[in-house]
């Protein structure tokens, strides 16, 4: 089974450019505890450092003194390990799409230090072309905001060997300015990964400088060379942490990976360079927040059902403005999403600047699966998320109960015989041609007692109107209407066992005019209302 | 996968015109007229121009209390939700929509979107709905002694055109909706016992000029298999004359 390796160079400053846009192009570097090689943590220095800082001098392991000595217009920023860790378990769940087994490993955990660089194994599914899927991957991960190589070989170290190693067929091995940032995609041949190893330097193994200097002074300079020393007769082997570094330059590494499950909650979060007072603005930041997220929820099989849009001021803890989105239908489309934001927020008013965006996903549900019709006779320019958005923004004009549709509730009760819910989606009609099984009744059975028997369409009044005259005269909208001819009574009597029992007699009227009417008479006090229309 | 699918689709749709190119992919046939939307009435649908509601059209329909409007529009609401399996919106700007009833004229009410917004919100609730295209029939109840202003009708009247949805709006006196391509005036007609309704077709008729019918809206009760034939033509008056006076009005 083939590996990929996903590295990911300069990751701490990816992370800081995807999370503030406004970053990309200037330079800054960021700064902390750096891990060393063997293991103990050094004094602050540049973890790792952007294209501009490379090209101003900057490198990994300066000491900010000596960073700031040789590019004094560089920025520098405090290396943030809960971030980076968060934002790597996002990429890996996002890349849940393309393996189900990815091991992401224990990088930037709280007893790790910050580390320039970061790598992601997938093991590649069976049957898929290796460079095909690698400049898939690629392509999927630029999409994301991230910049990548991938090495793909038969063992872990020889992938993550080729990811680090490899550089653009097209660029001169001297060209410096493109530094750790091309994106190449390196396919080592099944079985040849000693021979891909062989050439490349010893560099690549975390041998101890003591050792690596012996190796050196016995002309051992290559992965190649160190694979053909003998094995070592004595108890000392070339080996740390249970790795054996002679297998590893033999191409003969190991191949486990530990598979990761997504279990965070879904949040994304964004920073603006300016405040921002008006909504518009936001049009353009909202995307590629809600493509993360998307892309997060794809990669656990499941689609956005609810979620909450914060607009973060510059007081954290009082200027939040939350806006809660939920399609009429699990979405994983970033569009639809960004869509029923912004319907929403065309009807907010601000009270305060904005600094930041946050996505979090509050509910998430399997995703429908799209019905394709062979027969498909609808008017290509209807779609579930247009009906959606139109909802939303009549929820966001006329409040959230504006909208919706109407739910059958078996009573006696005439008013009490449905409910309004929030819109959601009709049935779709399953593989096998049937309809799926309806989540509340509809059908005439269904009706409330009270329905059975009567013709006609039905206008309610209510709270019904008190009729002073009884059954002589009919009061509605501003005239008064003799009835000159009735119908009934027809008697409810139930919620006895309530404290406001149902005792009413109805009658079917007709007015001068024409006009038929639907009027009870309470037992309890004798007084006639009008409880509805017949039109 | 989507993308693979909708290829398949197309592939399937390909082969299946090379096999037989006089093959037709939809299922519907072709409505009585064009771009029409069955009311569910086929005595009112034959005397419409369009066989039916208008696509992309304005329809004004009429009619005091009782005159039957309610049970004409819902009629309509459930040939679209029921045989054709698409979405209709009621924009309830009286409060005074009855979810049971319109179930028991067989109105699917998972596909019924309703819609209460205050009654300055009417045209605005109307136009969203419109614009996004999702709906096949949009019904307005226009509360009472309230009509469409001719510069809001028209801006209606437009979305309705660009997106070919089908707009009615429900009033108590005709003439309320200005600029309507359609106008049906519907009356009360029998009694408490055989109540009927009389609809006249005083714009948008097959003939141009003013059709009436008398129709049962009323046999379809409660309990009727949804989709049957319903409303049986009672009478028919000739072209021009009233159904109620019996004059040229």
């Amino acid at each position: 089974m083939r590996i990929a390796c996903l590295h990911l160079p300069s990751f701490p400053v990816q992370i800081h450019v995807r999370m503030a846009p406004h970053l990309a192009g200037k330079a800054f570097a960021v700064t902390g505890e750096a891990a060393t090689q063997s293991g103990r943590r050094s004094q602050q220095a540049v973890i790792a450092c952007s294209r501009a800082a490379w090209a101003e001098g900057v490198r990994p392991h300066m000491t900010v003194a000596q960073a700031r000595a040789i590019a004094p217009d560089t920025a520098f920023i405090t290396a943030d390990l809960s971030l980076y860790r968060h934002a790597l378990v996002a990429l890996a769940e996002s890349l849940l799409g393309h393996s189900v087994t990815i091991d992401v490993g224990e990088q930037y955990g709280p007893e790790h230090g910050a580390r320039s660089h970061c790598s992601i194994y997938l093991r590649l599914p069976p049957r898929r072309r290796a460079q095909k899927y690698g400049e898939q991957l690629l392509a999927d991960v630029a999409r994301s905001g991230y910049r990548a190589r991938i090495g793909i070989a038969d063992d872990r170290f020889t992938a993550w060997a080729a990811a680090v190693t490899s550089r653009p067929s097209s660029l001169p091995r001297s060209d410096s300015a493109v530094g750790p940032f091309a994106q190449v995609c390196k396919v080592v041949a099944r079985g040849g990964s000693a021979a891909y190893l062989a050439p490349l330097p010893l560099d690549l193994l975390p041998l101890s400088e003591e050792v690596r200097q012996m190796l050196s002074t016995l002309g051992v300079h290559t992965l190649g060379e160190f694979a053909e020393l003998p094995p070592p007769t004595v108890g000392r082997r070339w080996m740390a942490g249970g790795v054996d570094y002679q297998k590893l330059a033999s191409g003969m590494g190991p191949t486990e990976l530990v598979p990761f499950t997504p279990s965070d909650t879904i949040v994304e979060h964004l920073e603006l360079e300016n405040p921002v007072t008006e909504i518009e603005p936001l049009s353009f930041m909202l995307r590629p927040l809600a493509d993360r997220v998307c892309e997060r929820l794809y990669g656990r099989g499941q689609a956005l059902a609810r979620a909450t849009l914060f607009l973060i001021g510059p007081d954290r803890d009082r200027q939040q403005t939350e806006v809660d989105i939920h399609p009429a239908r699990p979405t994983l489309a970033g569009r639809a999403v960004v869509d029923l934001i912004r319907a929403q927020l065309g009807e907010a008013e601000l009270d305060h600047r904005i600094l930041g965006l946050g996505l979090l996903v509050t509910e998430s549900a399997e995703p429908e699966i799209e019905e394709l019709d062979l027969f498909d006779y609808r008017d290509a320019t209807s779609s579930p998320e247009s009906v959606d958005v139109a909802v939303a923004r009549l929820r966001a004009a006329f409040g959230d109960h504006a909208a919706g549709t109407a739910e059958l509730i078996d009573s006696y009760r005439p008013e009490g015989a449905y409910r309004m819910a929030p819109y959601s989606a009709p049935c779709r009609t399953s593989k096998s041609g049937q309809r799926k099984k309806r989540r509340r009744p509809t059908r005439a059975s269904a009706l409330p007692h009270v329905m059975h028997g009567f013709s006609g369409a039905l206008r309610l009044i209510d709270p019904p109107a008190p009729l002073p005259r009884g059954l002589r005269a009919v009061d509605h909208e501003g005239q008064s209407l003799a009835v000159i001819a009735s119908r009934g009574p027809t008697r409810i009597e139930a919620e006895w066992w309530t404290g406001d029992p149902l005792e009413r007699d109805y009658y079917e009227v007709e007015t001068t005019g024409g006009g038929r009417y639907w009027v009870f008479r309470h037992l309890g006090s004798g007084r006639y209302y009008l409880h509805g229309i017949f039109d | 996968m989507k993308a693979v699918s909708r290829e398949l689709i197309d592939g399937l749709k390909e082969s299946l015109r090379r096999i037989a190119p006089t093959a037709t992919f939809d299922p519907e046939p072709a409505a009585p007229g064009e771009g029409g939307l069955s009311t569910g009435l086929a005595a009112l649908d034959q005397i419409l121009a369009t066989g039916g509601l208008a696509a992309g059209k304005l329809t004004e329909i009429a009619g005091g209390p009782s005159s039957g409007k309610t049970a004409l529009a819902l009629t309509a609401i459930a040939s679209i939700t029921t045989k054709g399996a698409g979405l209709a919106a009621f924009i309830d700007g009286r409060d005074q929509l009855y979810p049971p009833a319109a179930a028991a004229l067989g109105v699917d009410l998972e596909r019924l979107l309703v819609v209460k917004p205050p009654a300055s919100g009417i045209a605005r609730a109307a136009e969203i709905l419109v614009r996004s295209r999702g709906f096949e029939l949009i019904v307005v109840d226009l509360p009472a002694q309230h009509r469409l202003a001719r510069s809001v009708a028209h801006r209606l009247r437009t979305a309705a055109h660009q997106t070919r949805t089908a707009l009615a709006v429900l009033c108590n006196r005709a003439g309320d909706v200005d600029a309507a391509h359609a106008r049906l005036e519907v009356r009360a007609a029998g009694d408490l016992d055989a109540p009927a309704t009389a609809v006249s077709v005083r714009k948008g008729s097959r003939t141009g000029e003013l059709v009436s019918a008398v129709i049962d809206l009323y046999a379809f009760r409660s309990g009727a298999r949804a989709g049957a034939p319903i409303a049986p033509v009672l009478e028919r008056t000739p072209p021009g004359v009233d159904p109620i006076s019996g004059g040229v009005p």
